[in-house]
C-alpha cells in the first residue's frame, strides 16, 4: 500500500518534487502560497517558481491531498489531508529505505 | 512583459482560481527572468490541463492565440493608416446633403477615436474584464456599439473598413469570451451558449 502512495505521488512527473516539497512544508500546519515558498527555500535552498508552486498545488488539490482553507484577504491558506499524510509518509519511506541502503554501501565502499 | 500581461495568457478558469495568490507572490519578491520563464511554462500547463479533450484544447487554445493576433495586427493597421482612416470619406456628403459637412466630420471622427480607444482598452487585457461579470460591456453598450459601428459603416462611404470591423470583433470578444473559452467565472465548464448578463 505505501509503495502504491509513493508511486502516486511519483505520478505527478516533473511536480513530484515541488509536491513532495508543498506536503513537507504543510506537514506542521496550514500555510498560504508564499509561507510555502519561504518555507521550501528554507529547507531546500532553492526558491520554487510560482507557476512550478501552483501547477503542483493544482495536482495536489485535484487529488484531495490537500484542501484550501477559506482565504484570508488575497492569501489561501491550504492545509494537508489525512490522505496527503498518508502520501507523504509512504514517500518517507521509500526514501528512508534508499537512503539506508546508499549508507550501507557508501560504508561498505 | 508585466505580470498583468503574462496572467492574461492564462485560462479563465485557471485565473479565478489562482490570479490573485499568484499576484500576491509577486507582490512579495522581485520578478525575476527564471520565474518569468517559469510562469510560461505553467502558461501552457494550465491550457493542457484545463482540456476536456485534446481536440478542444486545440481549438480553444488557437481561438485565444488567434484573438491576440489579430488584435495587434489591428492595432499596427490603426496605426500605419492614422489620419487616412480617421477622416471620413467624401462619399458621405451624398449620403447627408442637408447636413453641414464639418458637423457630421466631426461626428464620425469622435465615433472613430472612440472605436480606436475601446480596441485599445480592450486589447489591453481582454479577458481580465471577462472575469468580473461587472466590467463586461452590458447590453446597452453593446447596442450603443452596434449603432456607432452602423453610423460609421453607412456615412464613410468606404464599403470595405478593416479596422472599424476588426474593433467589432474586439468588443464582441470582450463581452463573449468566456464563451469563448467555455468557462463560467466561477470555474465550471459551460453547457449554454453565450455568456450573458
Amino acid at each position: 500500500m505505501a509503495k502504491k502512495l509513493d508511486e502516486s505521488l511519483a505520478s505527478l512527473g516533473r511536480f513530484s518534487e515541488p509536491a513532495f516539497n508543498i506536503l513537507v512544508a504543510l506537514a506542521d500546519g496550514p500555510k498560504h502560497g508564499y509561507a510555502m515558498t519561504q518555507d521550501i527555500e528554507q529547507m531546500t535552498g532553492t526558491r520554487p517558481g510560482p507557476g512550478t508552486l501552483y501547477g503542483a498545488i493544482a495536482r495536489l488539490e485535484e487529488r484531495r491531498w490537500i484542501e484550501p482553507l477559506p482565504a484570508d484577504d488575497r492569501r489561501r491558506p491550504y492545509k494537508l489531508t489525512s490522505a496527503g499524510q498518508k502520501v507523504l509518509r509512504a514517500r518517507i519511506d521509500a526514501l528512508r529505505a534508499v537512503t539506508k541502503i546508499a549508507q550501507s554501501r557508501l560504508a561498505n565502499a | 512583459m508585466s505580470i498583468n500581461r503574462m496572467l492574461s495568457w492564462f485560462p479563465l478558469a485557471w485565473r479565478a482560481r489562482y490570479e490573485a495568490e499568484v499576484r500576491e507572490l509577486f507582490e512579495a519578491h522581485p520578478f525575476t527572468r527564471r520565474e518569468r520563464r517559469d510562469l510560461f511554462r505553467a502558461c501552457a500547463d494550465a491550457w493542457w490541463r484545463e482540456t476536456t479533450s485534446w481536440g478542444v484544447g486545440v481549438v480553444r487554445f488557437s481561438a485565444a492565440v488567434a484573438i491576440r493576433i489579430a488584435v495587434v495586427l489591428l492595432l499596427g493597421w490603426m496605426g500605419v493608416r492614422g489620419l487616412e482612416w480617421l477622416v471620413p470619406n467624401d462619399v458621405m456628403r451624398a449620403w447627408w446633403p442637408t447636413v453641414a459637412t464639418d458637423q457630421w466630420y466631426a461626428v464620425l471622427i469622435v465615433c472613430k477615436l472612440s472605436v480606436f480607444f475601446v480596441a485599445v482598452r480592450g486589447a489591453m487585457n481582454p479577458y481580465e474584464r471577462t472575469l468580473d461579470p461587472a466590467r463586461r460591456p452590458t447590453w446597452l453598450q453593446t447596442l450603443g456599439w452596434l449603432g456607432t459601428f452602423s453610423l460609421l459603416v453607412v456615412c464613410d462611404g468606404r464599403p470595405a473598413n478593416l479596422p472599424d470591423a476588426c474593433s467589432m470583433g474586439i468588443f464582441a470578444m470582450m463581452r463573449w469570451s468566456p464563451w469563448l473559452q467555455l468557462i463560467d467565472h466561477d470555474g465550471r465548464v459551460r453547457t449554454t451558449v453565450l455568456g450573458l448578463r
